[in-house]
């Protein structure tokens, strides 16, 4: 393959094989990647009248006529353009092609020049009207209710529905679906024996007007929202979002107060544009912000909006139009670029915006006290940029020679070549165009410096280029001369028109690798500042957007290839659903518009995809099986009727009230049929396609999680604010949704149990079956914990039940309970004895010097609390290999000596620094409890050897590795993985690190873990 | 246009075998019986005749250079110090030849030329396929990285691992199916290298830091700390009775009968993991051919997975980007090779002993190569020093063996330097594609429709490079 480039993506698709391989494999992509941007029906105009993206284009030619002669390479133009050799047509413009490529032409045309038939300029290969989800949705009049639709489809199939399920199911499954928690025994009973007609209708009503209501339909959004608290997911920018959490508690609250679905989707797109919107309404702008972030590639950040939207909103598959027309739904490439348009032309506001007051003097003083910090970080950044920038200025004036030397060579060169020279001499383009700038407009001016410069013979330019280079350096000086000559010259280097004096502004454009990377590290220190003052209580902001203040229309990418320009594309509305160039968007980036068109009532799209997202969570399948595809290649709906009677129902009648779609719903038979088998109907309908029953569900991972809490008594309702980490030991009793989701590092029993990835719009959660699974039921601590919770809660067998089951237990359940519990032994031999760590793990008390330690295993760290900075121990953590002080408190790792003998210590103390230095490093001690402090260090972006020998101890003596964080609080991450030696024995910091010591469960709490494993406490009927 | 049918399943059968939402549910009902389909690493046949049964890839990341171990360059040193005829862009300014430092000698029947810091792996050439033309498209880290491992510079796409293990399944169901081993923490680009992306999250590679000695840190709550295993047992049953109760009104449910056979299989699991990581089981003439070390260790660790039927192993040499010598070639380089060089060759001869090196794909290399110029001191980009080298998508090597690859084969060849790739180039895709084949897919023909595409591990790339296969 003579060439590759990414350009030729979609052009080998749907390609004629045989004799067009060649077209296709040698000439198509050169004519992609070098010829389309000019000549293509989507480049701006075709140049030459020529197009060469079809074969209709080709064989027709251009304004010179037909460009081909089969088998006569030499007679056909396009072979002598690309020659190069004809002095009045050299194509590509700049440097020739590879002579390799140009034969591979001449050998094509040689053999006749074979084209592949065109697969048609126009591009939907369907009409709009082909496809269902485009047509309008139409409710029957006659239309009664969700029960119709489902029995005459049943009845087709000589089928019928699963009688009503029993009330304790009823409760059960309502209290699932609706707030993710199992019902409480007395809630069951109390349904069971409510004989009022109405009891179900209330129950319905009761838990959707539970908080908890927002808290577990606000999670199947964040799936649709990709939402996450971290920007990305890499270890090396893996970094938290400040107010992430005001975005996740905006969608939990709206849909506790029934915000009606079309002012919910209008506000996550636009409410920052939308006039008379109450200021809570910008937290809903976290939908465009919070979803990952591709820190080389803008154009990727962008299709990930694009796609969120698309496929959340409306379920179309528009990022599929991003290289090419859709190939099956009718969305051109102008549709994808037209969302560009909209998309790409937002940015982050300079500060986000207040929420809510600061409410106490102390979250004040907080404020205050972080901003002092992050304005020192800015300032470390403006510095730093000073200082290159100046350095950078004076680099570029020992090269004076090469840059007018160079635009003296450049004047003859298109802009690729340009790009060559530079890339050759080793020099700046920035600074090149700078300077060509500065002479075109001397040239202009007639001013007199650089007069014999421009009336110079191009061979003479070389060597005038190093005079007038030492004559520029002679007079470089900041002091103005009293000679005019002599001032004109200084005015060169340091007038303010210079070329060579950049203002520190446009620093970016000189920056080398090293300093972006530089910038880089100190942005993230700055962001990581921000989040922590956030997560320290700082009055809470809406992490918005706002739009460019100059609104920039993008282009298509032809083949999606950023750097090959095509046809301009301003922002308007996708043409399926009516948009065109005559209703492109006017107000700023068309968020506002783009919000409209989407929740318009004429949209056939927007209620059918939520009202089947609901419906698909109420049932475990929507009636579109592909809830985030309504294109062709999506499924079917099983009832299309059923679905058009939603949506308009939905729409007109209930004015977009989620809570009363999912009254409609579950008040209906086919939500209300038992979940039992019947196998006459599993021939017909094997996959309930029908609904000749309710599906049984596996609860998802959030729900296990927050009912094991519930009924282990320790559910802690508490209501939003910043993110706890789930995997914390002992365990934040706070409902899952709350949690800290890092972007690509979930804890692993999340990944085990299919949670959504926030890497991108999730359409419906997979259902797997994996041993992983299972050994988090059978081996986690939270499991663990919450059957001692459980145990210690339920004195006998039926109050476990009614505390775990919500009910009573058979006869035989008991029976069974009560052998296991009987064969029990009084000591379980452990598998291994859980001998005794040595290592404690705190903060040393300043006045007591006394070690608190600390109370929670964060996964791989001791720390303060779940949240940093905690109290009593601020931001202080101990990991393996090292740590972080407090603010004030200094951290300790403490050894307590098993045995008595000589000791020795190994290990090195590090502190990191990066290119720009920043804080003033760790303080490090040794300290024995027999003969105080042995050794102390100082580590600043270095290191220190922490060897210490010949130590005499005694059984029950400790040792304390003890770091503070000197007078600076910033940057004091450090690595410390001391190594202690007695005798022939080693302990070592990394190796024995461990979170709490598991504390074997007694035969009542296994009893309590088997209950929280079984498959009735997994799966709901 | 006709909806393209699925070559390698139907939709609706792929829906059901990886266990997604109602399909699974619905074949269970129709199965109406206990059945491993919500497994989505149940094992499953390849579609096309296949020489490869798994994958070890050894990772050089950071990205070795080439022309210091597989692609010898004498014209480096004829030209050394003077610039070379030929200006690419890479990440960074690069100036003149900069010869290679190290020695190279002739190994195997063909007198390959290795590098001396290879020389016990080139004791091993005659099971190689060395590739000297490989190329790649983007002089950076990250995207190379994402393009070695999933086939695209940018986006978001599974891994080539996650691509097997959801074709293949995996052999063993008591341990994961993809496992990645990197001590001492994530390389660069951390956990996006072995995702899934849009497929399952089963099909995520299980990360290990193989510096880690104790099985409770190498894969999460593997051990059982709460009871003995009599208790553990007790439990078990005590389950097992529990949930037949609840079946008993709730026949034919296939998800139900899953779960329950899930709890057996973790049992067993805690018993296979404790001994597949257990390398102090060998005896010790395999732990001496191996030698001491993270290396040593994780290649063994990596040789007992395998054999143990895990589908794809997948080793890092380390955290970050450890091959990434911008400077100190010599010492880094050095260093780096003498920590592998003994261990690669043990697997290769332990692997070929017990015969498993047949139908095994041993990989080796980085996400590309490096340049043969020497890079330029820059400011805060290297340590101002003139002795190592940048990065360079334009040419590098790999070498695969077994799996049906052709054995003693040096195939293609960079220019007079070793900048770029020159004769029979192999870009990344066209490597995937062949991997592939010989795992028994067409790269064309393997894909996953989602978002309304059928989407390939080679995108629309790629060709099978029927001259490396025997």
């Amino acid at each position: 393959m003579p060439l590759r480039t990414g350009v030729l993506i979609f052009a080998l698709a749907g390609a004629v094989f045989g004799q067009t391989d060649a077209f296709e494999t040698r000439i198509r992509p050169v004519l992609a990647a070098r010829c389309y941007p000019c000549h293509s029906a989507a480049s701006p105009s075709p140049q030459g009248g020529l197009s060469l993206d079809s074969t209709a284009g080709i064989r027709k030619g251009g304004n010179s006529g037909p460009v081909l002669v089969a088998g006569a390479p030499d007679a056909s133009l396009l072979i002598r353009a690309l020659r190069h050799t004809d002095s009045k047509l050299k194509m590509p413009p700049g440097k020739p092609l590879d002579s390799a490529v140009v034969a591979d032409f001449e050998a094509w045309v040689k053999a006749g020049a074979a084209l592949p038939a065109d697969r048609g300029a126009a591009p939907p290969v369907v009409s709009k009207a082909q496809l269902w989800s485009l047509r309008k949705p139409e409710r029957a009049a006659s239309a009664t209710g969700i029960d119709q639709f489902v029995l005459s489809r049943l009845r087709e199939k000589g089928l019928a529905m699963a009688p009503e399920a029993d009330r304790g199911t009823l409760i059960r499954r309502a209290t699932f679906d609706l707030t993710g928690l199992p019902p409480s025994a007395d809630e069951v009973a109390a349904f069971v024996a409510d004989s009022r007609p109405d009891a179900y209708g209330r129950l319905v009503d009761r838990l959707l007007a539970s908080p908890s209501y927002g808290e577990r339909w606000g999670r199947h959004w964040l799936d649709v929202a990709r939402y996450a608290d971290s920007v990305n997911d890499s270890v090396n920018a893996g970094q938290r979002f400040p107010w992430s959490y005001t975005y996740r508690d905006w969608v939990i609250q709206s849909l506790n107060e029934d915000l009606p679905y079309n002012q919910f989707l209008l506000y996550q797109l636009a409410a920052d544009r939308a006039p008379g919107t109450d200021t809570k309404h910008l937290a809903a702008l976290g939908f465009l912000s919070l979803g990952r972030d591709f820190p080389n590639s803008y154009p990727e950040t962008v299709d990930d909006r694009i796609d969120a939207v698309a496929r959340g909103m409306m379920g179309l598959t528009v990022a599929c139009a991003r290289c090419h027309d859709h190939k099956y739904d009718p969305i051109p490439t102008k549709d994808y670029y037209s969302f560009y348009s909209i998309f790409s032309n937002i940015r982050e506001p300079k500060e986000f915006p207040l929420l809510a007051r600061a409410n106490s003097s102390g979250a004040t003083g907080r404020q205050a006290e972080y901003q002092a910090r992050l304005d020192r970080i800015r300032d470390v950044e403006q510095q730093y940029r000073k200082r290159r920038n100046a350095e950078m200025i004076a680099f570029f004036k020992t090269q004076i020679a090469e840059y007018l030397a160079a635009s003296a060579d450049a004047a003859r060169l298109s802009n690729t070549e340009v790009e060559d020279l530079v890339r050759d001499r080793q020099l700046n383009l920035f600074m090149l165009r700078r300077w060509r700038k500065f002479l075109d407009a001397s040239k202009q001016s007639g001013e007199p410096v650089f007069q014999r410069w421009h009336a110079a013979q191009p061979e003479s330019r070389k060597a005038l280029a190093s005079e007038y280079a030492a004559m520029l350096t002679k007079h470089d000086q900041s002091e103005a001369f009293a000679d005019q000559t002599a001032e004109q010259l200084r005015r060169v280097l340091r007038g303010p028109d210079s070329p060579v004096d950049v203002p520190v502004e446009q620093f970016d454009s000189l920056a080398t690798e090293g300093d972006l990377n530089n910038m880089r590290s100190i942005r993230v220190r700055y962001g990581a500042m921000l989040a922590q003052s956030a997560y320290d209580g700082a009055p809470p902001r809406a992490m918005s957007v706002e739009d460019l203040p100059e609104v920039s229309p993008a282009h298509v990418f032809l083949r999606g290839n950023p750097n090959n320009p095509g046809a301009l594309t301003p922002a308007r509305f996708l043409s399926c659903l009516g948009g065109s160039e005559d209703t492109a968007f006017r107000d700023g980036s068309g968020r506002l518009e783009l919000a409209r068109s989407i929740v318009s009532p004429e949209n056939p799209l927007t209620a059918r995809v939520i009202v089947n997202r609901v419906w698909m969570h109420h049932f475990g399948s929507g009636l579109v099986r592909t809830p985030s595809d309504f294109g062709f290649r999506g499924d079917a709906p099983t009832h299309p009727e059923l679905l058009d009677y939603l949506a308009v129902t939905f729409r007109d009648d209930f004015g977009w009230s989620l809570k009363k779609l999912h009254r409609a719903i579950m008040t209906s038979a086919p939500y209300r049929q038992s979940s039992v088998d019947n196998e006459a109907a599993r021939r017909v309908d094997p996959e309930n396609l029908l609904l000749w029953r309710t599906n049984r569900r596996r609860l998802e991972i959030e729900v296990v999680r927050d009912s094991a809490l519930a009924v282990a008594g320790r559910l802690d309702l508490t209501p939003g604010g910043v993110p706890f980490p789930l995997h914390a030991e002992p365990s934040v009793p706070r409902r899952s949704v709350y949690g800290f989701i890092e972007r690509g590092r979930l804890p692993g029993f999340l990944n085990a149990f299919d949670f959504a990835s926030p890497d991108q719009h999730a359409p419906m959660r997979f259902v797997t079956t994996v041993p992983q699974q299972a050994l988090f039921y059978l081996n986690s601590g939270f499991i663990a914990e919450q059957a001692r919770h459980v145990a210690a809660r339920a004195k006998s067998i039926p109050e476990m039940y009614r505390a775990v089951f919500s009910r009573d237990p058979q006869q035989r359940e008991i029976e069974a309970g009560e052998r296991y519990l009987a064969a029990q032994p009084k000591e379980d031999a452990m598998p291994t004895a859980q001998s005794v760590s040595p290592w404690e793990y705190g903060t040393l008390n300043f006045k007591s010097q006394k070690l608190t330690a600390f109370p929670t295993f964060a996964g791989d760290r001791w720390q303060g609390g779940p949240v940093l900075p905690a109290a009593g121990h601020g931001k202080a953590s101990l990991r393996a290999g090292g740590g972080e002080p407090g603010e004030t408190e200094p951290v300790v790792r403490r050894w307590v000596s098993p045995m008595s003998g000589k000791l020795s210590i190994e290990g090195t103390l590090r502190h990191g620094q990066g290119a720009v230095p920043y804080g003033d490093g760790v303080h490090g001690r040794i300290v024995s409890s027999r003969h105080g402090e042995l050794a102390t260090y100082n580590v600043n972006g270095s290191s220190a050897d922490t060897r210490l020998a010949g130590i005499e101890v005694v059984k029950g003596d400790w040792l304390d590795f003890i770091v503070d964080s000197r007078k600076d609080v910033e940057n004091d991450g450090f690595s410390w993985a001391p190594l202690v030696k007695v005798g022939d024995k080693t302990w070592s910091a990394t190796e024995d690190f461990a979170g709490p010591a598991p504390r074997p469960l007694k035969a009542w709490e296994r009893y309590a873990q088997v209950l929280l494993q079984t498959n009735e406490f997994a799966f709901v009927d | 246009m006709e909806k393209p049918k699925d070559l390698f399943w139907t939709r609706r059968e792929m829906l059901n075998r990886c266990g997604m939402g109602m399909g699974a549910m619905a074949l269970t009902a129709m199965l109406g019986e206990a059945a491993a389909v919500t497994n989505p690493l149940a094992p499953k046949p390849a579609p096309m005749p296949a020489k490869a049964k798994r994958v070890i890839h050894l990772f050089m990341n950071g990205g070795c250079s080439h022309v210091d171990t597989f692609d010898p360059k004498p014209s480096l040193a004829k030209y050394a110090g003077k610039p070379i005829p030929i200006t690419l862009k890479t990440e960074r300014r690069t100036g003149a030849a900069f010869p290679s430092p190290f020695e190279f000698k002739k190994f195997g029947t063909n007198g390959t030329e290795i590098s001396e810091i290879f020389s016990n792996i080139g004791e091993c050439v005659d099971d190689l396929c060395i590739i000297r033309s490989m190329h790649t498209d983007i002089p950076n880290h990250e995207p190379s990285l994402m393009m070695m491992n999933c086939g695209d510079v940018r986006q978001v796409r599974p891994s080539f691992g996650s691509w097997v293990t959801y074709g293949l399944g995996s052999e063993n169901q008591n341990l994961p199916g993809f496992i990645v081993l990197c001590p001492g923490g994530l390389p660069t680009q951390g956990n996006q290298n072995w995702r899934s992306a849009f497929l399952p999250g089963a099909y995520q590679a299980t990360h290990i830091d193989t510096r880690e000695k104790q099985i409770d840190r190498l894969i999460e709550n593997i051990r059982n700390h709460y009871t003995s295993q009599k208790g553990q047992r007790d439990q078990l049953d005590l389950l097992a009775e529990l949930n037949r109760g609840y079946q008993e009104s709730r026949q034919n449910d296939g998800m139900l009968e899953a779960r329950i056979q899930s709890f057996e299989l973790a049992y067993r699991m805690q018993m296979e993991a404790d001994d597949a990581f257990d390398v102090s089981k060998e005896p010790a003439h395999i732990v001496k051919m191996y030698g001491e070390g993270v290396q040593a260790r994780q290649m063994l660790i990596a040789r007992r997975l395998l054999e143990r039927g895990v589908r794809f192993v997948q080793v890092w040499h380390g955290a970050g980007q450890p091959w990434d010598s911008h400077d100190d070639i010599k010492s880094n380089h050095g260093r780096l090779a003498r920590e592998c060089d003994q261990p690669i060759a043990a697997l290769l001869k332990d692997l070929k002993q017990r015969g498993l090196l047949d139908d095994t794909l041993v990989i080796w290399g980085g996400e590309f190569g490096r340049t043969p110029t020497v890079e330029l001191p820059d400011l805060g980009a290297n340590s101002g020093m003139s002795n190592g080298r940048d990065h360079n998508p334009y040419g590098f090597s790999m070498w695969v063996a077994g799996g049906g690859f052709k054995r003693g084969l040096v195939y293609g060849a960079t220019d007079e330097f070793g900048f770029a790739a020159a004769e029979n180039k192999v870009h990344v895709h066209d490597l995937h594609a062949t991997l592939l084949n010989q795992l028994g897919f067409s790269h064309e023909k393997f894909t996953y429709r989602y978002a309304g595409r059928d989407f390939r591990l080679t995108d629309v790339h790629g060709h099978v490079v029927s001259e490396l296969i025997a």
